[in-house]
């Protein structure tokens, strides 16, 4: 009875999200609307910044949050679906994994955004706690695993960040040991009971962040677009944006690509983004992707358009926008398992690519880019004092 | 040197009478003074040093000849402060706000440049300046005649890389956030020995100029930077992890006479969302609180001054500068904000093109 209790609950919730959503659903996590390029404006700098980030929050960040909103929704349904069956196969919990997969794709999207709700009460720590070096994740689940009491989203929401998000779903979903698997193990009521519960409350959180963003609910995306609120004007959004996007440069390059490759084959695969799942070149790729879709507003009125059409840089829009499709054909060159190709000469070359690719976005944005710009990426945060 | 008048033609001084009423009525004025870079097209990024009032105003600013860091308010001359030059600059400057004037420039002696923190004795007559002796490779408290800010003495501070010092509550005790970070001005903002760098929190005697006490870490990589004193001499510090990206460790330590440092308590995504790195400590006696800034956490952190508990963080991009000023808690960012940490509104007074620096000190006026 309780189990079904909380299934019911799990699933009005996710019914409930899907509707606030609104939006379709979409297997990959790249927004879907079709954007409509703003007209070239003319005027003054902060003009085009102005269209710069009306059509970044119009084609990427609005969507891709109502994306993982709507990717999440799904997983609460899935496995609530799972946990209700009597008899369950390894077709059965694909099902789920798929579903994991398609959540943390949409949230890979727009993992790079750290301003906004996201990052009110550590919330982009609570969908996601990685790089994990204190073990918070294991920790969270062997908690809750142990607990007599019900696993609801309420006390997951308590709970310490490791035992929240999409790395506690797929320590459930991908467990080291055998034994432990969700499909036999001894434990499996309890261990659906919380499956169940986090996946609840990640789309609980997804639907939170959309609503803070979203133009109907708090209207975050207005402070964004008229530079207002925490931010000093347009240019100073834009600024942070742009900090944003170079921090999640290194993140890709150093955390997630340098250190797993490590010195040498086998690499070092238990360090990487999702060690027990082995999905993380597909997190990978949708990483190196959102670089295109900052640079370029998804289509709209991007940096390519501000270079080329206002300050006549032809050259640096070309250079980085090669430089984003290099880092993109590198890693294309990859497929599957991430633990394969860590320990693959061959693949190891192509990663060792994708790294001096990325490195020369950074190189790029870093210097030529912010200079003709004029964007200042952090002062007090680069003191080193 | 800009007058008062020209630098208000570029802030919003406005905005800033409505949003920062720090000062109640019938209280002496306070003003707030950091160093703080302005761009312009005209002239490119010039570095200054300013006072600002309760109404958020710039009072009056300095040219400086190369970066500041942090200040210290002069206990005998109202008005005034010292501004040190950041890391590794070698001017010191004593500046009258009230008239906007420098009204002495020291260099740095031969083979020694500033580290941008230091303090004055109680009655204002001594000047304790932190310093690097880059030739022999050791950080320096140098006492300065605060007539002329001539050297009288200099004490070894029994360590490498010292940042930020206080004086103690018996007034005769300094304490020393030695960073362990060696470097050297032919290589100006490389850090030379981050292997086997080794911090810790010392306290130095200042008639014997000997080290009484020094405490450390397990882990050497955890720089003690900046740190605060309460009125009762508890000291709180915090820290910058020189190790690896991912690593998540405590930021902030305590010590009130016990035999080791402690960690301040919070969660781990606490200490993670810091991005390894804490700029100013700000003690709040009347509040019995803690405040302590993250830049690279866009974070204001507060912490309970009685059990090192964490209490709660307020969101602030690019957040560095913290004072205390007729009991508030002010902080100040890389974006011309300013930001009175308990307003529950969190309005934020603006200056344009200012970017404040590091640290924020209050001067009587």
């Amino acid at each position: 009875m309780k189990k079904l209790n909380m299934i019911g609950t799990s699933i009005a919730l996710a019914l409930t999200l899907a509707a606030c959503g609104g939006g379709g659903s979409s297997s990959t996590p790249t927004p879907t609307p079709t954007p409509t390029p703003t007209p070239t404006p003319t005027g003054t700098i902060d003009d085009q910044y102005a269209s710069y980030l009306k059509d970044l929050t119009k084609n990427h960040i609005l969507p891709g949050y109502e994306d993982f909103q709507s990717e999440s929704a799904k997983f609460v349904l899935a496995t609530s679906a799972f946990c209700l069956l009597s008899n369950t196969t390894e077709a059965d919990l694909n099902l789920v994994k798929a579903s994991w997969l398609e959540t943390n794709l949409s949230w890979q999207n727009i993992q790079w955004v750290k301003v906004g709700p996201v990052v009110d009460k550590f919330v982009t720590f609570r969908i996601q706690n990685w790089p994990d070096t204190n073990n918070a994740v294991e920790r969270g689940i062997a908690e809750l695993l142990e607990t007599s009491e019900e696993v609801t989203i309420e006390l997951i929401a308590n709970k310490q960040t490791g035992a929240q998000g999409i790395p506690a779903a797929e320590m459930l979903l991908y467990p080291e040991d055998p034994n432990d698997s969700i499909l036999t193990s001894s434990s499996k009521a309890k261990r659906c009971e919380t499956l169940t519960a986090i996946s609840a409350n990640i789309a609980k959180m997804a639907n939170d962040v959309y609503n803070e963003w979203s133009p109907n609910g708090g209207n975050y995306v207005k402070s964004v677009n008229e530079g207002t609120g925490e931010f000093t004007g347009q240019k100073d959004a834009v600024e942070e944006l742009v900090t944003n996007w170079l921090e999640q440069v290194e993140r890709v390059k150093d955390e997630k690509i340098l250190k797993p490759v490590g010195d040498a084959a086998p690499g070092l695969p238990n360090i990487t983004e999702h060690a027990l799942s082995d999905k993380s070149l597909s997190s990978i790729k949708v990483n190196i992707n959102t670089f295109e879709a900052i640079y370029n507003a998804g289509q709209g009125h991007g940096f390519d358009n501000i270079l080329t059409d206002f300050l006549d840089q032809q050259a640096t829009a070309t250079s980085m926008a090669d430089k984003i499709n290099a880092a993109q054909s590198a890693i294309s060159a990859l497929e599957g398992s991430y633990k394969d190709a860590l320990n693959d000469e061959t693949k190891r070359a192509a990663l060792e690519d994708t790294i001096d690719k990325i490195r020369d976005i950074r190189d790029t944005l870093t210097g030529e880019f912010v200079q003709i710009l004029d964007l200042s990426i952090g002062f007090n945060s680069n003191d080193g004092d | 040197m800009l007058n008062r008048r020209q630098f208000l033609l570029g802030t919003s001084g406005v905005l800033a009478l409505a949003s920062l009423p720090l000062v109640p009525n019938g209280q002496s004025q306070q003003w707030l003074v950091s160093a703080f870079t302005k761009s312009s097209a005209a002239r490119g990024l010039q570095h200054f040093a300013g006072a600002f009032n309760q109404e958020g105003q710039l009072i009056n600013a300095v040219l400086l000849p190369a970066r500041g860091h942090g200040s210290a308010a002069h206990p005998s001359k109202p008005g005034h402060a010292i501004m040190f030059a950041r890391r590794p600059g070698t001017f010191l400057l004593e500046v009258d706000f009230t008239s906007g004037v420098i009204t002495k420039h020291i260099r740095a002696a031969q083979g020694h440049h500033f580290f941008g923190h230091g303090v004055f004795s109680q009655d204002g007559r001594l000047l304790f300046s932190i310093e690097n002796n880059f030739e022999q490779g050791r950080g320096e408290v140098v006492v300065r005649d605060s007539n002329n800010y001539q050297i009288i003495e200099r004490f070894d501070c029994g360590g490498v890389g010292p940042h930020e010092c206080r004086l103690m509550p018996d007034s005769n005790t300094l304490v020393i956030a030695n960073g362990g970070i060696k470097t050297h001005p032919n290589w100006p903002r490389k850090k030379l020995n981050l292997d086997t760098m080794s911090p810790a929190l010392t306290y130095l005697d200042l008639t014997s100029g000997q080290v009484i006490d020094e405490f450390k870490l397990g882990n050497h990589q955890l720089s003690i930077r900046h740190l605060d004193v309460s009125a009762q001499g508890k000291v709180v510090a915090g820290l910058q992890y020189q190790g690896p990206k991912n690593d998540n460790v405590p930021l902030a330590i305590s010590h009130h006479g016990q035999a080791s440092l402690s960690f301040l308590k919070a969660d781990d995504v606490v200490w993670q969302s810091l991005n390894q790195y804490t700029a100013s400590v700000c003690v709040d006696n009347e509040q019995q609180q803690v405040a302590i800034s993250c830049p690279r956490g866009d974070l204001i952190t507060l912490w309970d001054l009685n059990n090192d508990q964490f209490i709660r963080q307020i969101k602030m991009r690019d957040v560095a500068g913290l004072g205390l000023a007729n009991q508030k808690i002010i902080a100040t960012n890389g974006k011309g904000q300013v930001l009175d940490v308990h307003d529950s509104q969190r309005q934020f007074t603006h200056f344009n093109d200012i970017r404040w620096d590091n640290h924020l000190t209050t001067i009587n006026t």
